[in-house]
């Protein structure tokens, strides 16, 4: 069934070559499709990591109640933590993230974030840090994704769409990147369809035939919607018995899914989901909008999970979630208040090559002489440590200097296991 | 309780030993332990600058940037050589005169034909009562922004004044809130009336101190929590990373005494006496700020001495009365027991401080002018906005000087910013002359509106208060570009064929107007696709349009090969017969290629750039 998909292609791709003239010399040497894939989510506005994997027990549970009076996540009752037998649970709402725990697809590190000296509780600035891949330089004119994709071994410039976009618009860690196919929809994708939409995309594509920035995102759009054109997309069966909600976070990993599933030699994938920042009213005793917008996570990214392993695709994909900072310790109110913006928080990585079912990173405590500026959780372990151990362990790119520039002494945490088969490729 | 402030204290004071550094892998961090920020090297991206309009006209170029493109007719070279003897004075004039406003004619008459508005004239009271109390069910808590939202398209598109709906678009993005926000959507009419509109041209810090009093900033950024028991720091902290001095001024983690000073010729109030002042600001500053916001709230309940207006209240009793330090380098200068003052205080010296007028003009620029304007213009409209900072008409002037400086002249930067979709979507209605009045409660304006929505530009749709990125890079993506082109295909095609045609957007009734007296033999395609060509981009090559790049690739489109072989290309040279066009026959469809060629001019880079 791959096969066929492929051959289709190759024919299609002389037409397009005479269309468009540029990006389809597909080499047909590609090799088969057990390329790694990564998925970037971005949880956008601080994600209250300390509640979505609240303490259970000791002593980080007592001052736990200290600090959250009203906003912590009871251990009894309808809406009690979720016991994993550890020393955190999840939240009442991730039963999906529960379900992969306890199934060693999914693993959690703690004290995750910018490097402690480097630190900021700005939304925009931490954002940019933490995407760009570049803790010390907010104007770093590229991001970590398009620096991997240009660095990787692994990568060969002739995937199909190397990098999708499930959403309207780019992430900052794919800054500088114009081979990405952003879409939220892919029905009817098309500036004019009817009788002449070949023609009309071969007049776009001549009309941008130079190299300026605005030339290659054009082609790029034109040569990713002809692909998508001849795509059949409707009646998607999800893969693994998945429901993805019925909402645009669900609707974006399904169609993720969809498109990694149609050999396109996706590398990259990224998504987001906002509605993190919680200054009020986020929800006491384990309820309210902080409990929906986790329940929409979790049965999302579910769903997509079961829907690309149930599908054969469970070794290639990596799943990671991860924000650009986390909460204060302490609820900032009474009832019905919520928390302002933090430092260190929980990553978490889901995928077959994860060993799952444990956690990982470092939780120093909640006592406030343990708290990072007597507010946070302790961000005790750099992003980049977790994110470069994906990198090279998963996707096989050992050039972690040009990924992270101004990071070294990578020790790779064995939340992963490291594959052999990348051996070859450091030569 | 923990009182975490105090603590927080404790800790900023023993911020400059070493216990904050960790194992860092790198070793890029300077001698200074703040300011960590890496200086910014020179961007080496590839140029923006797709295909530029050979021969641009400086008309042209105005009407792109401070307007949203060519009327014909309307707005346009004749229009334009007509104000003055020179260039310079043309845009003056045209500054000045877009800058006054006056009789908005059409506008208001298609405003009041389409019948549907409702709460644009209500006082922010009317909207609260109706909207947002709305005690017997009767309206949508949302109307006031669904109709604010049809209300954008149709006032840019049909006003003579675009340079100020330009300039309204630029403060909403400012002072940007999400409009489905459960409150702001029911009071927005009077946010864009009484705040935006009002203020646009006038003081700064008015215009600042009017938006910190209205419930939808209230809301929005939820000061209207914010109290002595409760802090709560997110307006604080968005009023001076967004609203004033900006990011860019962000000293980093540091103790205000550690921040170098500056020296403003201010006194009384919260101004030190010695009039020095830090240059920039910590984290101290944030969380003082807020504390001066406390209290101010909205008068959002029945239980007195409130009484549910939707009107700024202040509410003594949650207000920190304690005295505060704002960039003072740690001194309190804010006494104990100024109450509502205190908020005025800080907004005066954030409104004062040139740091914001660097801010603000630096944005000016990128939204004006291109991604990357030359320091000079940025520095200069900076000194006007600081020359004239108690000035009631400080804004004017600083567009004014925006506007007739010399970078906004200088051809190189023509043409160097990604018109972003609703500009494309809106100046192509100008360019084809619309007959289209979107408004509430209209099956069009809704068929419009959705795909309008799939261009990620729906205005006041942008959830984070950082507003829409003005940053061309940002929208060179396939899903804006797409979309924005499948709006602008719905806009051309719509009720375009059939037996009674009545499209938006006149492309074959201009043709047939123009063709009408002309003998068949006139009918070429040159002839007809040039006719287009002019009118969007209202001038013509001297030799004419043929040879040009954008003009051969889209003739190509219009001569491309019917789907039926048994009939050949047409010849170029070939006149087609009035019927076949006017008619839509088989095979050719001439009229449906017509329109698509219209739509690529569009999609030209001609056309998306300004």
């Amino acid at each position: 069934m791959r096969s066929m998909n492929r051959r289709k292609f190759l024919q299609s791709s002389a037409l397009l070559a005479g269309l468009s003239g540029v990006k389809i010399s597909r080499a047909n040497s590609l090799t088969s499709t057990s390329q790694p894939i990564v998925i970037d989510l971005f949880m956008r506005g601080g994600m209250d990591g300390l509640n979505l994997v609240p303490p259970y027990s000791n002593p980080d549970r007592n001052e736990y109640e200290i600090l959250r009076p009203d906003l912590q996540v009871p251990l009894s009752g309808s809406n009690q933590v979720l016991d994993l037998g550890e020393a955190f649970g999840f939240h009442p709402a991730a039963t999906g993230f529960r379900d992969l725990y306890v199934a060693g697809d999914l693993a959690i590190i703690h004290g995750t974030g910018l490097p402690k000296s480097l630190v900021t509780r700005s939304h925009f600035d931490a954002t940019k840090l933490t995407e760009l891949g570049t803790p010390n330089n907010t104007l770093t004119p590229d991001g970590w994704l398009t620096r991997h994709l240009n660095s990787s071994p692994q990568i060969t410039g002739a995937e199909v769409i190397p990098v999708l976009v499930s959403s309207g618009s780019k992430p900052l860690s794919l800054h500088d990147y114009y081979d990405a196919l952003t879409v939220s929809q892919v029905s009817d994708y098309h500036p004019n369809p009817g009788s002449y939409e070949d023609q009309h995309v071969a007049a776009i594509s001549a009309m941008y035939a130079g190299t300026s920035a605005m030339d290659q995102a054009v082609h790029g759009a034109m040569d990713t919607l002809q692909i998508l054109h001849q795509l059949d997309l409707d009646n998607y069966q999800p893969g693994g018995g998945a429901i993805y909600p019925d909402n645009s976070f669900g609707d974006q990993l399904q169609l993720i899914a969809q498109l990694i599933k149609e050999d396109l030699n996706i590398n990259v994938a990224t998504a987001e989901l906002g509605g993190w920042d919680t200054h009020n009213g986020q929800g006491d005793g384990g309820g309210g909008p902080f409990a929906d917008r986790v329940a929409n996570l979790s049965d999302a990214v579910t769903a997509l999970w079961q829907d690309l392993n149930g599908s054969g695709l469970g070794q290639q994909v990596t799943i990671v979630i991860h924000s650009e900072f986390g909460r204060r310790a302490k609820q900032n109110g009474e009832g019905n208040s919520g928390t302002d913006h933090g430092s260190g928080n929980v990553m978490l990585v889901i995928g077959g090559r994860v060993n799952g079912g444990q956690m990982y990173g470092q939780f120093v405590g909640l006592a406030n002489e343990q708290l990072f500026e007597g507010e946070d959780v302790s961000p005790e372990v750099d992003y980049r440590q977790v994110l470069g151990t994906i990198v090279k362990e998963v996707l096989g790119n050992p050039h972690l200097d040009q990924v992270f520039p101004g990071y070294s002494n990578h020790q790779s945490m064995n939340f992963v296991a490291s594959d052999l088969i990348f051996k070859s490729g450091f030569e | 309780m923990k009182d975490h402030r105090q603590n927080r204290r404790q800790l900023m004071t023993g911020l400059s030993t070493a216990g904050l550094l960790t194992v860092l892998p790198f070793t890029a961090l300077p001698a200074k332990p703040n300011k960590t920020r890496v200086k910014p090297t020179k961007k080496q991206t590839t140029a923006v600058k797709a295909a530029p309009l050979p021969g641009q006209t400086f008309a042209n170029m105005v009407f792109n940037r401070l307007g949203y493109g060519v009327t014909p007719g309307v707005m346009d070279e004749a229009y334009f050589q007509g104000l003055a003897a020179t260039d310079s004075a043309r845009l003056s004039q045209f500054v000045n005169q877009q800058l006054a406003g006056g009789n908005d004619i059409d506008v208001d008459q298609r405003i009041n034909q389409a019948g549907t508005y409702e709460t644009l004239n209500k006082t922010l009271n009317q909207l609260w009562v109706d909207y947002h109390i709305d005690e017997n069910n009767q309206n949508s808590s949302s109307r006031p922004i669904y109709e604010h939202i049809r209300l954008k398209f149709l006032r840019s598109t049909y006003s003579l004044f675009p340079l100020r709906e330009r300039i309204a678009e630029f403060w909403h993005n400012h002072f940007s809130i999400y409009g489905y926000d459960y409150y702001a959507r029911s009071v927005w009419s009077s946010w864009d009336r009484d705040v935006i509109r009002t203020h646009m041209l006038g003081n700064f810090k008015d215009f600042l101190i009017a938006t910190a009093r209205h419930p939808a900033m209230l809301y929005y950024l939820d000061n209207y929590n914010n109290s002595k028991a409760e802090p709560n720091e997110n307006y604080g902290r968005e009023m001076i990373e967004l609203h004033t001095l900006g990011v860019e001024n962000y000293y980093g983690l540091a103790q205000p005494g550690d921040v170098p000073k500056i020296f403003v010729n201010e006194s009384g109030g919260p101004w030190p006496s010695d009039g020095m002042i830090q240059e920039f600001y910590v984290d101290n500053d944030v969380y003082e700020t807020a504390r001066c916001l406390t209290g101010w709230r909205v008068n959002d309940s029945t239980s007195s001495p409130l009484t549910d207006t939707g009107e700024f209240y202040y509410d003594s009793g949650r207000h920190d009365t304690f005295a505060k330090s704002v960039l003072s380098g740690g001194f309190q200068n804010f006494s104990a027991n100024q109450g509502e003052t205190d908020g005025y205080e800080v907004m005066e010296m954030l409104a004062y401080h040139p740091g914001t007028a660097k801010h603000i003009a630096g944005k000016l620029a990128r939204a004006f002018i291109s991604d990357n304007p030359p320091q000079q213009v940025i520095d200069d409209v900076a000194a006007v906005f600081y020359d004239n900072r108690t000035a009631p008409n400080q804004l004017e002037l600083v567009f004014q000087a925006l506007f007739n400086h010399a970078a906004f002249s200088d051809p190189q930067y023509w043409q160097s910013k990604v018109k972003r979709p609703f500009d494309v979507v809106v100046s192509a209605m100008r360019a084809c002359d619309a007959d289209f009045t979107i408004h509430p409660d209209d099956g069009d304006s809704s068929s419009f509106g959705y795909r309008m929505d799939d261009t990620g530009h729906f205005p006041y749709e942008w959830r984070p208060p950082d507003g829409f990125p003005t940053d061309s890079v940002f929208w060179l993506n396939s899903t804006a570009l797409v979309q924005t082109w499948k709006t602008v295909d719905w806009l051309i095609d719509h009720d375009s064929t059939g037996t009674t045609p009545d499209p938006l957007l006149p492309i074959l009734p201009y043709i047939i107007q123009h063709f009408q007296g002309l003998p068949d033999a006139q009918l070429l395609p040159d002839n007809i696709l040039s006719y287009w060509m002019s009118r969007i981009f209202d001038q013509t090559p001297t030799g004419g349009w043929a040879g040009d790049p954008v003009f051969e690739s889209i003739m190509t489109f219009f001569l491309s090969r019917p789907s039926d072989h048994t009939y050949p290309q047409w010849p170029r040279h070939n006149y087609i017969e009035k019927v076949q066009l006017f008619d839509n026959k088989w095979p050719y469809y001439w009229g449906t290629r017509l329109r698509g060629a219209v739509k690529l001019m569009i999609a030209s880079p001609y056309f998306m750039q300004r």
